[in-house]
C-alpha cells in the first residue's frame, strides 16, 4: 500500500461546518479583511497532492494569523463534484466573481485542478480554524472512506454493516448517538451523543467512524 | 487492552502564534486500528506534507511493532515462540529478544507482578480476544493454569537470540509491554521527522509531544471511571506520557461481580480495590507496565517520585501529583 492510500485507509480527524460544493454560488461578493477569526476551505479533487500544497501555499500566502489550522483529508466513495468552498466567518464566499487579491490564489488552485467537475472516488481536503459550532451535518465513514453524510435535522434511525455486524445510529434532537452494535463490549454505545462540530464516535470492532461538521 | 480513556481538550485560545516567527503551523490527525486498540497522531508543523509523512512513518513503525510483538495474530514472531519455544529454541529477531529480556528485568524488579507469561491466564479470560469469559471463574481451572505461569520459565540465550520454554503450555502475551513500545518508536520517528509537537494516543495511553500551541500546553483529562462523561483531573503536560490502567473499557458482568482484564499475574484474577490508574512519565514502555502495577499493587511499588493518580473502589482517589503541570 503505498503512502496515499495508507494516510485515506486511515480516518482524519475533523473539526468545523463546510458547505457543499452545490451551494458555491450561493452568496456573494466578500469585503472583509485578511485578518481573521474563522475560515473553512474545502477542496474536492482527484489530485490531492498537488492540491494540498497549494492549500498550504494558499494559507501561508494569506496570513490568516490564527496559529495552528487544521488540515484534514478523506476519500469519497463514488462520484462526486470537485470544486473549491471557502467559507469565512460563516460566510459562504464566491471567490471567483471576488477581485480581493487574497482569492486570485483559489482561483488558481480551481484552474490548475481543474475544477469544477465530476470525478470518481475524489479525495475531500479540509483547512479550517478551530470551530466551537453546532453541528449541521454528520459524515460516516468506513474504511477511510466517507459512506453517507446526515443532516443533524434528518431525525431517525440508521443502520451500517461492518465487519464485527450491524452499528445502529441515531439521529435525534439531542444529538447523534450510537444506540448499539454487533460488537463485543460496546464501548461505542455507551459514548454520548455528538452535537457539536469536531465530535465524533467510534466503533473500532465495526471499522465505523463518525464525525461532525 | 485500553481502547478510550482520555478525552484530550484543546484549550489553547482561538488566536495564537503558534511558531515565534508568526509562520502558519499545521495541525493535521488521523488514526488507525493497530494492536488491537485505537491509535490516533495529532502533529503540528509548518507543512503540511511533513505531518502527513510523519504520521504514515509512525504508524507504519506501530504496524511493524504489532508484526512481530502481536498476540492478536498467528502470524506473528511471538506466536511462533509460542507453539515451538517449548520443543526447541526458537531464533527470534534481536529486537524482539531485547523486548523479551528487558520484560523479564521488570518481571524481576517488580516480584512477578508484572509478568509476560501470563497467556494461558489471558487466554482464558479472553478480554484481549474477542471471547470473553461469560460465565462464573472456575477457580480451579485458574490454579490450574497459574501452574504455566511463571516469567523464570523463559530462556533466553544471548548468543544466537534464541528463546526456550522450560514448561510446555507457557505462552507469553506482551501485551503489557508491547504497546508502550510501540509508542516510544512511533515517537522516535515523529521527532526524527521534524514534527516536535504532536499528541500521540494508543488506546487512551497518551504521550504529548512539545506543545499545542506557544501558549498552551496539552491538557488531557482523566475520565471517571464509573461516569464515562465526567473528567475527573487535568493534567498539563509537555514532552510527557499520561499512561492509565482501567476496568472499565474490557470487562464482564457475571452475576453482579466486575471482572476485568487486568488481574493479577499471582492468583490469576483480576486486581481488586482499583478502578483507574494513571501514571506520568516520560518513557512509555515504564509507564504502560507502571499503571498496571499501579493498578495491581499500588503505589508501594512504584519507583519514588513517579507522579501517579489512582480511582480506588468506591471512586476514592489518591495521587501524589502536587501540581498539574509536567515538562519533561
Amino acid at each position: 500500500m503505498n503512502r496515499r492510500n495508507f494516510l485515506l485507509a486511515s480516518t482524519m480527524a475533523v473539526a468545523a461546518g463546510t458547505i457543499l460544493p452545490s451551494a458555491l454560488k450561493a452568496i456573494g461578493k466578500n469585503n472583509l479583511p485578511v485578518s481573521e477569526e474563522n475560515f473553512s476551505l474545502e477542496v474536492i479533487t482527484g489530485n490531492p497532492d498537488k492540491a494540498s500544497a497549494m492549500l498550504e501555499a494558499f494559507a501561508k500566502q494569506g496570513n490568516f494569523g490564527m496559529g495552528n489550522l487544521k488540515y484534514a483529508e478523506y476519500s469519497i466513495a463514488g462520484n462526486a463534484v470537485g470544486d473549491i468552498v471557502f467559507v469565512r466567518n460563516g460566510r459562504l464566499i464566491d471567490f471567483t466573481k471576488s477581485s480581493d487579491s487574497l482569492y486570485e490564489g483559489l482561483k488558481d488552485i480551481r484552474k490548475t485542478l481543474s475544477l469544477p467537475s465530476l470525478i470518481e472516488n475524489p479525495v475531500r481536503l479540509r483547512l479550517f480554524t478551530k470551530s466551537e459550532s453546532e453541528a449541521k451535518k454528520v459524515f460516516v465513514m468506513q474504511k477511510g472512506e466517507i459512506v453517507k453524510q446526515i443532516d443533524m435535522s434528518m431525525y431517525g434511525n440508521y443502520s451500517f454493516m461492518g465487519k464485527a455486524g450491524v452499528t445502529k445510529v441515531n439521529v435525534s434532537e439531542s444529538g447523534v448517538r450510537i444506540t448499539d452494535s454487533d460488537c463485543k463490549y460496546k464501548i461505542c454505545s455507551k459514548m454520548k451523543a455528538i452535537t457539536k462540530a469536531g465530535d465524533f464516535l467510534t466503533c473500532i470492532p465495526n471499522e465505523l467512524h463518525i464525525f461532525a461538521e | 487492552m485500553k481502547v478510550v480513556i482520555f478525552f484530550v481538550f484543546l484549550f489553547a485560545p482561538a488566536q495564537y502564534c503558534f511558531s515565534q516567527d508568526s509562520t502558519v503551523t499545521f495541525e493535521m490527525s488521523a488514526s488507525k486500528e493497530l494492536m488491537g486498540t485505537h491509535f490516533e497522531i495529532t502533529a503540528i508543523h509548518s507543512s503540511i506534507d511533513s505531518c502527513k509523512k510523519a504520521i504514515y512513518y509512525a504508524f507504519k513503525e506501530i504496524e511493524r511493532i504489532e508484526k512481530f510483538a502481536s498476540n492478536y495474530k498467528d502470524s506473528t514472531e511471538i506466536s511462533n515462540v509460542n507453539n515451538n519455544a517449548a520443543s526447541y529454541p526458537v531464533k527470534v529477531s534481536f529486537e524482539l529478544y531485547e523486548l523479551i529480556k528487558r520484560s523479564l528485568v521488570y518481571s524481576e524488579l517488580y516480584d512477578g507482578y508484572f509478568d509476560i507469561s501470563v497467556g494461558p491466564l489471558t487466554d482464558y479470560w479472553g478480554f484481549n480476544s474477542d471471547h470473553p469469559l461469560k460465565t462464573p471463574p472456575d477457580s480451579s481451572l485458574i490454579k490450574y493454569l497459574l501452574g504455566f505461569v511463571g516469567y523464570k520459565n523463559i530462556v533466553l540465550n544471548s548468543n544466537d537470540t534464541t528463546i526456550s520454554y522450560l514448561k510446555k503450555g507457557l505462552k507469553i502475551d506482551l501485551g503489557g509491554i508491547a504497546k508502550g513500545y510501540a509508542l516510544d518508536r512511533a515517537i522516535k520517528i515523529l521527532h526524527d521527522r521534524g514534527i516536535k509537537n504532536f499528541l500521540l494516543n494508543g488506546g487512551g495511553d497518551i504521550y504529548a509531544g512539545g506543545r499545542k500551541s506557544k501558549d498552551a500546553k496539552w491538557v488531557i483529562g482523566v475520565k471517571d471511571p464509573r461516569e464515562n462523561q465526567n473528567v475527573v483531573k487535568r493534567i498539563e503536560v509537555e514532552d510527557c506520557a499520561v499512561l492509565t490502567s482501567g476496568d472499565y473499557e474490557r470487562y464482564s458482568i457475571i452475576n453482579g461481580i466486575r471482572y476485568h482484564h487486568i488481574f493479577n499475574p499471582k492468583n490469576g484474577f483480576p486486581a481488586k480495590d482499583c478502578q483507574s490508574a494513571t501514571v506520568i512519565l516520560e518513557n512509555c514502555e515504564e509507564g504502560v507496565m507502571f499503571s498496571k502495577i499501579l493498578f495491581i499493587c499500588g503505589k508501594e511499588k512504584l519507583p519514588s517520585n513517579t507522579p501517579y493518580f489512582v480511582i480506588k473502589e468506591k471512586g476514592i482517589s489518591d495521587e501524589n501529583i502536587l501540581f498539574t503541570n509536567f515538562t519533561r
